[in-house]
């Protein structure tokens, strides 16, 4: 009966079409979106507040930037463009797929139980269960700050969403990396999440203040470059050639993200829960 | 009576205590982020170079003693916020201690691990990035002054928790908190960086005193004098312990009807 159910599983499992996932992953977002609307008051709160925070946040660089004027060649208007591109991303990643901001404790402390039987990939599940309010406010922080940047036409608007999407990707990516080592080296929460906010520190700061060894880590490890710099000079910079570069990094990140994941859940030991997942 | 009340309380600092060296990792993440910052301020600073009134190395030691405050104080106010979520809020006021000073305990029992351990990543962080320390009597003013103002900003997490109890969750207030200290308490730059009119308003808050204040001596021009930074000190943590008495009996009595 065991052996039975196991291959219906795995027959679910390989059969399932790239469209039906596709489907699956709109319908689960719409589904976590519409979840975090259900208190509007609330949600409309954490999403300003969000964006009240980013803008106090600002203030530093611009007097900083008032002082200076240029760091290594950046100025106001380059802050203003990775600042935009970068709160759009982390908006989208949190709007979307909030669940990796749990990632972590629900590995070691068993919460995957509940999403394992289901028919369809279980990170992804995972990830689209809870979207958070807050990533509102930070795409439309995001975008705020690209429109006062002022140089974006409508022509350009696609690369401008792409450069979002694919940081959110990465984002999202390294997020999934570092919460996987709860697979093999238990509770990690604390350490995954100062990882994943170092990511997007890093990422908010000037590219030419790091260099040497620490660049190489920039954009591998602790990937800042793709999730700030490389995006935002897509966006000032439009081209088909940076466009599919990016597209083609944030699927690498994806890939190897999916492919970790993957091989983590072979080690991981349930924490015998008993949820409603709907 | 007073051994008694500092026996009862001090159990509950012993537990922070306890709990804080039971895990280490948050700790270690703690320290790491703060080298990171250090690291990364440093590279900023250098390339801004020198300003009008502080050297890119000073300006890497002050970051290191308001970093060092804000790192240090206890994120109790979640603690609080996932207890009143839970409902075991309902049992603990049942007990026959203050609610809120055996929170405020329980924090400072982590504060008494934490604080030290980050000024010492604060000293080896600043001594790397920074170079040479500060005279001695500057950092034992800094640092008596910080460890002080870390209790008084533990006892602010302990209000904002307390907000719990109306607002259900506090992480949109706490963003604004935190993000007000950035401005009004100078975290990144000295106050005088701002334009004249952020530091009338900053007078008005809290926020000096806790960060600009006790870091801002490593400065040629500090915010104000030690004593001066300790009376601002001893002004807040009367207002706050008087602020969190009176929401909490309120949120108390409101508890108790919404019980039965």
């Amino acid at each position: 009966m065991q052996i039975s159910n196991t291959q219906t599983l795995i027959s679910l499992r390989e059969g399932r079409s790239v469209r039906g996932t596709g489907r699956f992953v709109v319908a689960l977002m719409r589904t976590s979106v519409a979840a975090a609307m259900a208190h509007r008051g609330t949600f409309l709160m954490q999403s300003l507040l969000m964006a009240l925070n980013n803008a106090i946040y600002f203030t530093f660089w611009v007097v900083l930037l008032r002082r200076v004027t240029t760091i290594r060649g950046y100025g106001i208007t380059d802050v203003v463009v990775l600042y935009g591109t970068v709160a759009g991303g982390v908006g989208l990643a949190v709007l979307l797929a909030g669940g990796f901001r749990q990632l972590a404790r629900a590995i070691h402390e068993g919460e995957l139980d509940a999403v394992l039987s289901q028919p369809k990939p279980t990170l992804l599940y995972v990830l689209g269960r809870r979207a958070g309010a807050s990533g509102l406010g930070d795409v439309v922080f995001g975008c705020v700050m690209i429109a006062i940047w002022g140089h974006v036409r409508l022509s350009t608007l696609p690369i401008v969403a792409l450069a979002m999407i694919a940081s959110a990707i990465v984002m999202v990516s390294s997020a999934v990396l570092f919460s996987s080592l709860a697979f093999w080296l238990g509770p990690v929460e604390a350490a995954s999440r100062q990882l994943f906010e170092s990511v997007i520190m890093f990422s908010i700061y000037p590219e030419p203040l790091f260099g040497g060894a620490l660049r190489l880590v920039l954009f591998t490890l602790v990937p800042a470059g793709f999730v700030g710099y490389v995006p935002a000079r897509l966006i000032q910079s439009p081209s088909i050639g940076g466009a599919l570069e990016m597209i083609a990094v944030a699927s690498a990140y994806a890939v190897v993200a999916a492919w970790v994941f993957a091989h983590g859940l072979r080690t991981y030991c349930g924490g015998s829960r008993f949820e409603l997942v709907g | 009576m007073n051994t008694r009340w500092i026996r009862k309380y001090g159990a509950f600092a012993r537990i922070g205590f306890a709990a804080t060296q039971a895990g280490p990792g948050e700790l270690a993440a703690r320290v790491a982020f703060f080298f990171l910052i250090l690291g990364v301020f440093s590279s900023l600073w250098r390339a801004v170079g020198h300003s009008d009134s502080a050297t890119s190395a000073t300006m890497v030691w002050y970051l290191a003693i308001t970093e060092w405050v804000l790192l240090s104080a206890p994120m109790i106010q979640f603690e609080i916020e996932a207890e009143v979520r839970r409902g075991d809020v309902a049992y603990q006021i049942a007990r026959p201690v203050s609610y809120v000073g055996a929170h405020v305990a329980r924090a400072i029992g982590t504060l008494a691990v934490r604080a030290p351990v980050m000024l010492a990543t604060a000293i080896i962080g600043g001594r790397l990035f920074a170079g040479p320390l500060p005279p001695a009597a500057t950092i034992a003013r800094a640092v008596a002054l910080g460890a002080v103002a870390a209790v008084v900003m533990t006892t602010y997490h302990v209000a904002l928790g307390l907000l719990a109890f109306w607002l259900g969750d506090i992480a949109p207030v706490y963003w604004i908190w935190q993000k007000l200290s950035f401005v009004l308490g100078g975290l990144l730059l000295p106050l005088t960086y701002y334009p004249a009119f952020v530091g009338r308003v900053a007078a008005f808050t809290p926020f000096p005193a806790l960060l600009t204040g006790p870091a801002s001596f490593v400065l040629d021009r500090p915010y104000a004098t030690p004593m001066a930074v300790c009376g601002m000190l001893a002004l807040w943590l009367a207002m706050v312990s008087i602020g969190a008495g009176l929401v909490f009996r309120h949120a108390a009595r409101t508890l108790q009807l919404n019980g039965g």
